[in-house]
């Protein structure tokens, strides 16, 4: 291996060889253009960032704020529940009695039973119960099942329930 | 070796331009061996260093964002040069003929054949006069990683350098 070269060497040839170096001219107006264009890209991406953070968020809160009353959020089974059963009892049991215990026997000939039901018993069509009131009137098949209580004559039970029905005989019962 | 020159009415970052611009951009000479690439990484720092704001020690900061920048460009041209189509039969351009008298250079050759890491110990501590600690906290390793690469890259310039002449 030879031997290491002398540093003064080393730096006279060094200064030599770059000697004749001589920057451009315009080198202060250049940096002062790129420190402007650097400043300008810095804060266009600064106002674009601060734009899309807002506008993500803003669409994020009105997805919440939305979310709850969006009808593809409740089940549609819960919907339709608390539209079809009905929280009151229906109408119908009204008219007719269909509880035997209720139905009372007119002791006198000339006096109508006016059974009025507390308890209403279950209506015919227990599936679809808010139907039959709104129908009944209008539908001359639903007459018989709304018998009126005329005097002489005991109410029917309806043809739907047989077993109750014989229990409401007249004159058998006390 | 450093010029130093009197920046009392000029502010702070045309002074650092005017006292330091030159011996930057002979520095980053000497490790890129190209004037042009030399005064671009030169400049870029001076933009990172105005970018910046308020630094301590500006000049530091300022050789040590050249050396940063050198060693990328070193980097760059080296993937660039695995890449390059086969080049053209050597015809001189205006631009080359420019930098010819630097790339001649014996020194300079023998530069551009160390590993960075020495020829930036070398040229840090013998060319810009720095001292160990100082070249070590611009290179970003020990003193004592400092006196190797010293040591090895004058061991192999004096092979280099004795060979051709």
């Amino acid at each position: 291996m030879s031997n290491p070269i002398d540093p003064r060497v080393l730096t006279a040839m060094m200064d030599e060889a770059v000697a004749p170096v001589r920057p451009r001219p315009d080198a202060l107006p250049v940096i002062h253009r790129g420190v402007r264009r650097r400043r300008i890209l810095r804060r266009t991406t600064a106002a674009v960032g601060v734009v899309a953070a807002v506008s993500v968020s803003g669409v994020a809160y009105g997805a919440v704020q939305s979310g709850p009353s969006h009808p593809g959020l409740t089940g549609p089974a819960g919907r339709g529940h608390s539209t079809a059963v009905p929280t009151t009892p229906c109408r119908v049991p009204t008219a007719i009695p269909t509880t035997p215990e209720r139905t009372t026997v007119p002791t006198t000939p000339g006096r109508a039973p006016t059974a009025v039901p507390t308890t209403p018993g279950p209506a015919p069509t227990p599936t679809t119960p808010c139907r039959v009131p709104t129908a009944a009137p209008t539908t001359p098949g639903r007459v018989p099942t709304a018998v009126p209580a005329t005097p002489g004559r005991p109410p029917m039970a309806t043809p739907t329930t047989p077993s109750r029905a014989p229990t409401a005989e007249p004159g058998t019962g006390s | 070796m450093i010029d130093t020159v009197d920046t009392q009415d000029l502010d702070d970052f045309t002074g650092l331009f005017v006292g330091h611009y030159g011996q930057l951009v002979r520095m980053a000479a000497l490790l890129l061996g190209d004037v042009a690439a030399a005064e671009d990484v030169v400049q870029e720092s001076f933009i990172k260093v105005h970018s910046r704001g308020r630094v301590s020690d500006p000049l530091a900061y300022l050789r040590q964002a050249v050396v940063n920048l050198s060693r990328s460009d070193l980097r760059r041209r080296l993937v660039a040069r695995r890449h390059a189509p086969r080049p053209m039969p050597d015809v001189a351009s205006a631009e080359e003929d420019a930098c010819a008298a630097l790339a001649r250079r014996e020194v300079v050759v023998a530069l551009r054949a160390l590993p960075a890491r020495q020829r930036e110990a070398v040229v840090l501590r013998y060319w810009a006069d720095l001292t160990e600690a100082q070249t070590g906290e611009v290179m970003g390793v020990s003193i004592g990683s400092v006196k190797a690469y010293t040591s090895r890259g004058l061991a192999k310039l004096g092979e280099l350098l004795g060979e051709t002449r």
